[in-house]
């Protein structure tokens, strides 16, 4: 039986998927499939390379005639999965097939669990790395039962959120059963992913669908950024000026919420500030009290600027669109300060259970080569059983 | 002068020794120097190495004597060849990272009377010593200490924390100690620098008697390392360390003997242990010079215990459970004997298989590592330490 489903939809950047794809297959596990969801222009690279691979577990959906938008790629992937769970992932990130461990031990312990998330890493692909850079990864290993609430909560009312929503729960870097997508297609307009900020979409709809919540402190995968991923868009504002260009000439869905002034261009926080609006004023939500935690959420995305001009250029642009939205009153929560210290050295080490490292450690080429890192650092995976001697950790206690 | 003098003595594991030598040598700083103390049965391997292929003044080589030396006296001659005003020893399967000469003038600067300096330790096994899971370790603070002297010696004389090793710290193995240091010592201990076969436990227990301040760094300056042909290997197989056992007693037949009638432990090779090599140290060194030893029965039959928790399987635990209750038995009439009662063995334990962070140090799963050597590994373990630069220049803010 397939228990997991590893989903990577890709547009021309065959080699990192196949990088990612090559690693995975390295697993003994039968348990799961990759399926990678083609759209690029040339389909040769990823139909040779799986012709090559000969695995069963490898599956590649070729391209359509046309490009697709992301959204429609990735919606076409979920009925051609086999697994009872579903994970998607970029092509330039890495997914652990031990993963499916996680969702037995999970699923033993908490019958109902639909929606599974861990612990985050990041990592930068060599070539979009300018110079020395510290990532950081959570040194946990409890699994946590999250309530629903805490997870609406922080979503929709955007508590204790950085520059985003501290949500996990969703199919992007996180397992959720397919019957779960199945009643969110059929709960929402008989699709899978409405909006063009997919990852986001997907959370609001898995928060508000799911019946339980497992959250394991480990990372299990890693969100890679290489230099022609979106996310370097958030750290250079002309590569972020042509990724928005790009993304918008390619996703001609509509995606900005109505009666919300915040330019997308902006910062991640009004472009996933956009996605949450959307749903909810598609599906008549209507939510008061979260106004504050967004501006604070809009000044947190300043902050994450290292670069003085860019900084100045999105306050004002936060500015202008609070002033807006919520008049110059609402400005008294919009204080960001430009923390940048180009002097003071990065902390290495652990403290308060995060380890901070410099991403070159184990000279990894590519996420999967800096998650095989992460792998022997971390929990050993077959030995999260042995943490469940005890009941299940809240959230709280965790 | 050399600021530093690392000695390597090695015997028979040249290829090994080697890869050390190139390791150190990478390093760009010129302010110390290594002694290699050959005590191999075939001295051309080296020396064939030192002429042919390996040029650095920073490096000597001592060829072997015409007779195979003991690892004490070994010790010895390459000690008497150091230049440095600092002294540090390390296995030919280790690694130290020179740098550390920068941290010796800091604490040299900041504190006058310095005289011995430890630092932490990464610790890695080499990929031909992994018949079980084994870990490695990177421990990831930064921070100076200067301890109370009364404390170490309580913890290494008497075992107060009853653990399986006792904390030393401080000592011229994985340790620097300033040369004036080491004659202070030569003059007072028998006119050697070195007596007991045990040396680096040795060290340990003299140092912390003599010092007039140690200082010690928790950023690791240097690498454990554990090569298949290594004392330390016999920690991964009792039927090794018998082996071991064996070996180095035959090797050390001359000089102070590791048996004492006063307590049996070490004449026991069956079921040895290294908690018992190091207890004969800690013993002989505190019975010869005259230390206090009110609690060490006690705190040892805790360690005892402790020894016996950590094994691996029925048998290991049921050869050394037998080898601490003889020696119980006989030490002191059977006086202490009562104090040995080890748990029931709890089963196959995934021993050494839980990778992680715990108590700030990062333990690895050596299987999945692709490093090959200790000086590999340390280069590795580097990305996740405060930097040399900023522990020598003391500094105190980071941002995250």
């Amino acid at each position: 039986m397939t228990v997991l489903s590893i989903c990577i939809p890709t547009r021309n950047r065959q080699t990192f998927a196949m990088d990612a794809v090559r690693h995975m297959l390295r697993s003994t596990r039968q348990d799961f499939e990759v399926l990678v969801a083609d759209n690029s222009d040339n389909p040769e690279p990823l139909r040779l390379f799986a012709a090559d691979v000969a695995d069963s577990r490898l599956r590649v959906l070729p391209p359509e005639p046309q490009p697709l938008s992301m959204r429609a790629n990735w919606d076409r992937l979920i009925p051609q999965t086999r697994g009872e769970w579903l994970i998607i992932i970029g092509d330039d990130d890495y997914a652990d097939p031990e993963i499916c461990e996680v969702i037995r031990v999970a699923t033993a312990a908490v019958r109902l669990v639909d929606a599974i998330a861990w612990g985050r890493s990041y990592f930068s692909w060599p070539d979009a790395r300018a110079a020395r850079e510290v990532t950081v990864i959570p040194t946990g290993s409890h699994l946590v039962n999250v309530e629903k609430k805490d997870m609406m909560r922080k979503m929709f009312f955007w508590e204790e959120a950085k520059d985003r929503p501290g949500c996990p729960f969703g199919i992007y870097h996180g397992a959720v059963r397919r019957e779960l997508m199945e009643r969110i297609r059929s709960a929402f307009s008989n699709t899978y992913f409405e909006h063009g900020n997919v990852d986001y979409d997907n959370i609001c709809k898995t928060v508000m669908m799911a019946d339980a919540f497992v959250f394991w402190e480990r990372p299990m995968s890693v969100f890679g950024a290489c230099r022609a991923s979106n996310s370097m868009g958030l750290r250079d504002q002309e590569i972020g000026r042509q990724r928005n260009a790009t993304f918008f000439a390619e996703n001609p869905d509509k995606f900005e919420a109505d009666n919300f002034p915040f330019p997308i261009a902006v910062g991640v926080t009004a472009s996933i500030g956009h996605t949450i609006e959307s749903f909810k004023q598609r599906y008549g939500i209507e939510l008061k009290g979260w106004e504050e935690n967004f501006i604070s959420a809009c000044a947190k995305d300043c902050e994450t600027c290292v670069d003085r001009a860019q900084f100045e250029t999105r306050k004002a642009g936060y500015a202008k669109a609070i002033k807006a939205w919520r008049g110059a009153a609402a400005l008294s929560r919009f204080k960001p300060e430009f923390k940048w210290r180009p002097g003071v050295p990065k902390f290495l080490g652990t403290a308060e259970n995060l380890l901070f490292f410099d991403m070159a450690m184990g000279d990894a080429r590519s996420a999967a080569e800096f998650y095989d890192v992460l792998d022997a650092m971390l929990f050993p995976v077959h030995l999260l059983e042995t943490r469940l001697t005890q009941p299940l950790r809240t959230a709280e206690a965790a | 002068m050399a600021n530093l003098t690392i000695c390597l003595p090695t015997r028979n594991r040249q290829s090994y020794c080697i890869q050390t030598i190139q390791a150190i040598a990478d390093c760009d700083t010129q302010d110390f120097e290594v002694i290699v103390a050959d005590n191999s049965d075939d001295g051309s391997v080296l020396r064939d190495f030192f002429s042919k292929t390996f040029s650095d003044p920073r490096f000597r080589l001592l060829a072997p004597r015409t007779e195979v030396l003991s690892m004490v006296d070994n010790w010895e001659r390459t000690l008497a060849e150091a230049k440095g005003r600092w002294v540090s020893f390390i296995g030919d399967d280790d690694f130290i990272d020179p740098h550390v000469t920068s941290l010796i003038g800091r604490y040299e600067r900041l504190h006058s009377e310095v005289d011995a300096i430890g630092w932490g330790r990464m610790s890695f096994n080499w990929p031909d010593n992994r018949p079980a899971p084994t870990l490695a370790s990177i421990p990831t603070t930064f921070q100076t200490t200067i301890p109370v002297k009364s404390d170490l010696q309580n913890r290494l004389y008497r075992w107060s924390e009853g653990k399986r090793r006792p904390a030393a710290g401080f000592g011229i193995y994985h340790g620097a100690i300033k040369r004036s240091l080491m004659e202070r010592i030569r003059r007072k201990y028998g006119g050697r620098h070195f007596e007991h076969p045990i040396v680096d436990y040795e060290n340990s227990c003299k140092v912390i008697r003599e010092a007039r301040m140690l200082v010690h760094c928790q950023r690791p300056f240097s690498v454990l390392g554990a090569c298949a042909a290594s004392n330390s290997a016999g920690t991964q197989s009792q039927t090794t360390m018998t082996a071991r056992v064996a070996t180095f007693k035959q090797e050390t037949a001359k000089g102070v003997q590791m048996e004492r009638p006063d307590f049996p432990f070490s004449r026991l090779e069956k079921g040895a242990s290294i908690t018992m090599s190091i207890a004969s140290t800690t013993w002989w060194f505190s019975k010869t010079y005259g230390i206090d030893l009110t609690g060490f029965p006690e705190n040892f039959a805790r360690a005892a215990m402790h020894e016996c928790r950590h094994l691996r399987s029925q048998e290991d635990y049921d050869l050394t459970v037998a080898c601490f209750q003889a020696g119980f038995a006989e030490w002191d009439g059977g006086r202490w004997a009562g104090l040995f009662e080890p748990p029931p063995f709890g089963g196959i334990k995934s021993v050494n298989e839980i990778s992680g962070v715990v108590m700030d140090t990062i333990y690895l799963s050596e299987s999945k590592l692709k490093v090959r050597t200790p000086g590999e590994f340390y280069k590795f373990g580097e990305h996740a330490v405060a930097p040399v630069s900023n522990v020598v220049s003391g500094t105190r803010v980071f941002s995250r």
